[in-house]
């Protein structure tokens, strides 16, 4: 099985809304697929389609090889899924509910639990919905990787923690299940940063693209060229030059496919260019500008 | 089974003191009924007979909403439960917290009142069968489409105010009464449960909401529409099946007006007294008109039609042959004025009952007896708060049917029968004054009693004697009849 997570032209429509439009992705195995857009983009609405807990209205989701539609037991014993609106049974004692998920799980680990509890300091005497927001999410994700599966889905689960949590549970997630392939919903891109081997941007329901961050840091740079006279912006500029902007001597905007013959492109296209400086971003400054151009109608490239 | 056990000892471990509340609830209905010898139950058996039905419907919505399957952000969707075992587990829990409790209650009741509940056990196992299609079912399908008790709770008075506005066209007394018709009610519970079924397996299977709720609305008006639609054409032939056809033809002959019968209009209804006689019934049976359908032609060629009937007590039931033979046809004032001037045409058919009478027995005041082997009868004084007491005859029966039987009291010496009245507690009406959860059908007949001057009060027992007739069912047959020229004056006022 190459890919944990397959969609084709995946749709879905709510009365008045098109939360999804021909959705395409491939998660390769073992990667940390991370899915980044602003709000509203359609990030929960993909992962929950991903889960048969909506149905697509087109196209087609397949999770571990089984389109999302047929997702049964032996599938979902296989997915780790954390959310941070998930309804948890908050009458539950910690302990109490660690043990009743336990028995739905044919590969549950005793000893990653314990590692877990350890990891986390969870109070088992405690009931779930006297946790704080930080401990709920520790909870479900204890009784989310304590049978180390396949695939981890984590929606928007770090919200609102503090950074040091949240790295505890980053670092969590990598080293108990190191063969996983983790799907990441986000809009909170220093999260993810550091971890996400694979990049989708998702904007108002449409991919607008999808790759290996390490290829998207690459192609991405912040130009700025100085001008020796204050000069216009050139009519028409190449489509992956992104949210161009003109100050003075000074233009600058953001390349979404630098590579070593940009320079000389730049230099043709501004021949009195004093000085060309191209800056590496940062995966926020990257979405930061795909969003600044989505809104300005460019597209984001 | 694994499965289906954690889940289940999960809903106990959250539920218990809600279980506990409602076998608490439970044994005090059965101590309450297990010491009653009275038709009616009081005001506390007759509100928890209400209440407890509630609180079992609650309980298993409670039960389902452990993992409630409507929402997308339940923490068990997208954990590895199986369908049908998820549903199992839930099955399981109203089997054992709502049918065994009724049960055990039950038999309970019974063996308190000297029945032996293996020997009752079909009445009993269908009580449970009616109570799974008309109360666990629903509720299970109420609780998978909405997403907590308050809706749950919010939604058991809509459904019922369906039926209603359902019946509300139909009966002009209270909806809730419809119930009491045991043919109709089995047909709505059928439609209820059937739908029922439909709408958990489409939640369970496929969380199909939408459809469900769709489904839902459906089922309760297709069970008011049961109610409204099968009336008394089809349940009569459907109530008549569950007994033999009787080799027996029967005769039916209209009689000339009985001018004692005859009485005023009431209510916008002319009343039209019919007597008549049938023969070909056995010295040793009798008939039990059940079901009447009748069509009036007039002279000017206006049509009558009572078929179905528009209200059942629109035509005199349940009157006996050589007691009381007149059918009483209620019909509206404004029908009655269209058809009134010329002699008309009447025919129909009626349904009756045939029975068999049994051996006579004498119930001596103070005494219990077991009548049939079906049925229990006690007779009782009670010295009232007035200078008269009555005379109860109190008969009970795990049977419907096992209480038919003629109950008599006459003094001895002058041969004179005194007349009583009846208090019915049959089960089947859920309001506060019947126990409708009882599995004793029962029935008393009180008769006052003063107590003369030169007389004592075991004098005046000793003089009275208490008979009992019992009667066995032996067959149905159906009789037509048709009179012509007939002057509807005569019969009415």
């Amino acid at each position: 099985m190459s890919s944990p997570l397959r969609t084709e032209q995946l749709g879905k429509t709510f009365p008045q809304v098109e939360a999804l439009r021909g959705l395409t992705v491939e998660v390769p195995e073992g990667a940390v697929f991370a899915l980044v857009g602003p709000n509203g983009a359609g990030k929960t609405t993909a992962i929950k389609t991903f889960l048969n807990l909506h149905r697509p209205t087109c196209g087609r989701v397949e999770v571990l090889g089984v389109d999302s539609r047929s997702l049964g037991a032996p599938q979902l014993a296989q997915i780790g899924y954390v959310s941070e609106n998930q309804k948890l049974p908050g009458w539950m004692k910690v302990g109490y509910f660690l043990a009743y998920c336990k028995e739905f799980y044919p590969n549950w680990r005793d000893d990653d639990l314990a590692e877990l509890l350890r990891l986390y300091e969870l109070p088992l005497d405690r009931k779930l919905n006297q946790l704080s927001r930080g401990m709920r999410v520790k909870a479900a994700l204890a009784a989310s990787l304590a049978y180390r599966p396949k695939l981890i889905v984590l929606d928007e689960p770090f919200g609102g923690l503090d950074v040091l949590v949240r790295e505890q549970l980053i670092e969590s997630i990598l080293e108990r299940t190191p063969e996983a392939t983790v799907f990441l919903a986000s809009h909170d891109l220093s999260e993810i940063e550091s971890f996400a081997s694979h990049i989708a941007y998702l904007n108002e329901g449409r991919l607008e693209f999808a790759e290996e961050t390490a290829a998207l840091s690459a192609r991405f740079r912040e130009i700025q060229v100085t001008l020796d006279a204050p000069a216009e912006l050139p009519a028409s500029l190449p489509e992956e030059w992104l949210n161009p902007e003109a100050s003075g001597v000074v233009v600058g905007f953001t390349h979404s496919r630098y590579d070593e013959r940009s320079q000389a492109e730049i230099r043709s296209r501004f021949p009195a260019a004093r000085e060309i400086a191209a800056r590496v971003m940062t995966l926020r400054s990257i979405v930061l500008a795909l969003e600044k151009s989505a809104k300005s109608g460019q597209g984001a490239r | 089974m694994h499965e289906i056990l954690v889940i289940f000892k999960k809903d106990v471990r959250r539920l218990w003191w809600q279980i506990g509340a409602m076998l608490a609830m439970s044994a005090v209905v059965g101590c309450l009924d297990a010491g009653r010898a009275a038709a009616q139950p009081g005001v506390a058996e007759g509100l928890l007979n209400m209440v407890l039905p509630l609180v079992w419907a609650c309980l298993v919505a409670q039960a389902i909403h452990g993992e409630p399957l409507v929402g997308d952000r339940e923490f068990w969707m997208t954990r590895p439960y199986r369908w049908g075992r998820l549903l199992a587990a839930k099955a399981l829990f109203a089997a054992l917290f709502v049918h065994v409790p009724s049960l055990v209650t039950d038999a309970a009741i019974l063996a308190a009142h000297g029945y032996n509940p293996l020997h009752a056990l079909p009445p009993l196992l269908v009580k449970q069968l009616l109570l799974a299609g008309g109360l666990t079912l629903p509720a299970m399908a109420l609780a998978a489409v909405v997403s907590n008790l308050t809706q749950f709770v919010v939604g058991v008075p809509v459904l019922f105010a369906t039926l209603a506005v359902g019946t509300a066209f139909r009966r002009s007394y209270p909806p809730i009464y419809v119930f009491q018709q045991p043919t109709v009610a089995v047909l709505g519970v059928a439609v209820l449960a059937v739908a029922a079924v439909a709408i958990v397996w489409l939640q369970y299977r496929r969380r199909r909401t939408r459809l469900s709720r769709i489904l839902a609305v459906a089922a309760a008006a297709g069970v008011a529409l049961t109610i409204v639609l099968f009336s008394q054409p089809v349940t009569f032939p459907m109530s008549m099946a569950r007994v033999p056809a009787a080799s027996t033809h029967l005769t039916m002959m209209l009689l000339p007006p009985d001018p004692r019968t005859v009485h005023g209009p009431y209510s916008r209804r002319v009343y039209i007294e019919l007597p008549y006689t049938v023969s070909g019934i056995s010295e040793s049976d009798r008939g039990w008109l059940t079901a009447v359908s009748m069509e009036i032609v007039g002279a000017n060629g206006v049509r009558y039609v009572y078929d179905p009937p528009r209200d059942d007590f629109e035509v005199g039931l349940m009157m006996t042959v050589n007691r009381f033979t007149r059918l009483s046809v209620a019909m509206p004032s404004a029908a009655y004025e269209r058809i009134k001037d010329g002699r008309v045409t009447i025919s129909g058919k009626a349904g009756f009952v045939l029975y068999r009478l049994g051996r006579k027995l004498r119930l001596p005041a103070g005494a219990t007896r077991d009548v049939t082997g079906r049925m229990r009868c006690s007779c009782a004084y009670d010295e009232g708060r007035y200078d008269y007491g009555y005379l109860d005859v109190f008969c009970d029966s795990p049977y419907r049917e096992g209480l038919l039987a003629d109950i008599r009291v006459e003094e001895k010496s002058k041969n004179w029968l005194w007349p009583g009245y009846r208090a019915s507690g049959t089960n089947g009406s859920p309001t506060p004054l019947l126990a409708w959860l009882s599995p004793l059908e029962r029935r008393q007949q009180s008769y006052r009693v003063t107590v003369p001057r030169d007389w004592t009060l075991s004098e005046i027992l000793e003089e009275l004697l208490v008979t009992i007739v019992p009667q066995y069912v032996v067959g149905r047959a159906i009789a037509n009849f048709k009179a012509v020229d007939i002057d509807l004056r005569e019969y009415s006022k």
